[in-house]
């Protein structure tokens, strides 16, 4: 009888985890602002909302109060393209840490020493439906000060 | 040389025939990751080894423990690459999964079911969520996406009267920094009715194959 019960379940459970998945997807782009592309809810293809439309900008902040646009090199993309898809706290602080990190390295042209803060900010692209006119609009905004322990 | 190849596909027909449906499903999934390699530096060589060996070994298809290591290995690489990982990566490893526990369950039925609902929940997924976009029924998915996405450069150029010169300046439009100053009102060229009519076929084709494929399962 039990057995017969496990069985069963055993069964479902291909089918069980997609629905998990999928529900946790839907869950994620809801709340959490995932791209519709990813997280295996089969968005892909269905919406303009893809990573490539979602501009990252990092903006070093020193300490006098002057702002300066921060370009991440290759290495440091990936970080970037988690940070776009899901622009939680979680993933923007990881990219703040990485990018605190490339700025300590030598040729960066910014003095670590003199940095106050990190702003980063997730953008996402939208286009008129006759013109194609874009549009953007701030998903996330998130600023790390130095010396913050999440970033 | 045509009949060489009339024996290839009869041979081929024959061993088709000959399988039973999990051996055909199984030998199929091996192939994919052998065409397709997936995984990181140190998942793919054991991806690949366990796909060659399913295929090359006699009835080593039929291992529990095979499909068990790929179900493992395909999930890992699935949460490996989360986020980032695509759909593809996420079907691979249901459907390792499915093999796995309809060998260990033994019973084909177990898989057959998990294939006709994952194929029709997925299409489903994707059909629903088409539907449902704000920007794809009306078309600005595929007419944005057919200007920014390279893949479909020559496509565009070959079935509408658009030109790659047209295609560049739209890119440096539709991709230009607009946070503090709004774009300019248009496109700095007329949207060709070829380059509509494309976007709009397409729209409605990918709505109309996946809906069907998913009201079919």
């Amino acid at each position: 009888m039990r057995q017969g019960r496990v069985r069963k379940i055993l069964a479902w459970l291909p089918v069980l985890a997609l629905l998990a998945g999928t529900l946790n997807h839907f869950w994620l782009v809801s709340r959490h602002q995932l791209s519709p592309w990813l997280g295996g809810g089969f968005g892909m293809f269905s919406t303009t909302d893809v990573g490539s439309a979602r501009p990252v900008f990092i903006t070093a902040v020193t300490r006098s109060g002057d702002e300066r646009p921060v370009t991440l090199r290759e290495p440091l993309r990936e970080v970037m393209r988690h940070a776009r898809t899901l622009p939680d706290r979680e993933r923007l602080a990881a990219l703040a840490a990485a990018t605190r990190e490339a700025i300590g390295e030598e040729g960066s042209g910014l003095d670590p020493a003199d940095l106050a803060a990190l702003r980063i900010e997730v953008w996402r692209t939208r286009y008129d439906r006759d013109s194609l006119r874009p549009h953007l609009s701030r998903l996330a905004e998130k600023t790390f000060r130095s010396g913050d322990q999440d970033g | 040389m045509d009949e060489v190849r009339a024996g290839t596909v009869s041979r081929l027909r024959l061993a088709t025939l000959e399988c039973d449906s999990f051996e055909l499903a199984a030998k199929l999934t091996f192939l994919t990751p052998l065409f397709s390699p997936v995984g990181d530096w140190y998942i793919r060589p054991l991806i690949l080894c366990l796909s060659a060996a399913g295929l090359l070994v006699p009835d080593l298809w039929r291992s529990r423990w095979l499909w068990t290591l790929l179900a493992l290995l395909t999930t890992l690489r699935v949460w490996q690459d989360w986020i980032l990982a695509d759909n593809h990566a996420y079907l691979l490893a249901y459907c390792c999964l499915a093999c796995a526990i309809s060998a260990w369950l033994r019973d084909a039925r177990v898989l057959a079911l998990n294939a006709r609902l994952l194929i029709g929940l997925t299409f489903a997924f994707a059909a629903w969520q088409k539907w449902a976009s704000p920007d794809y029924p009306n078309c600005v998915f595929f007419l944005s996406t057919f200007l920014l996405d390279d893949r479909f450069e020559d496509f565009v150029v070959l079935l509408t009267s658009l030109t790659y010169e047209q295609i560049d300046l739209a890119r440096d439009y539709l991709e230009g920094d607009y946070r503090f100053e709004p774009a300019a009102e248009a496109l700095p060229f007329a949207i060709p009715v070829s380059f509509r009519v494309l976007s709009y076929l397409s729209m409605a084709w990918n709505l109309f194959e996946q809906t069907l494929v998913a009201v079919a399962r």
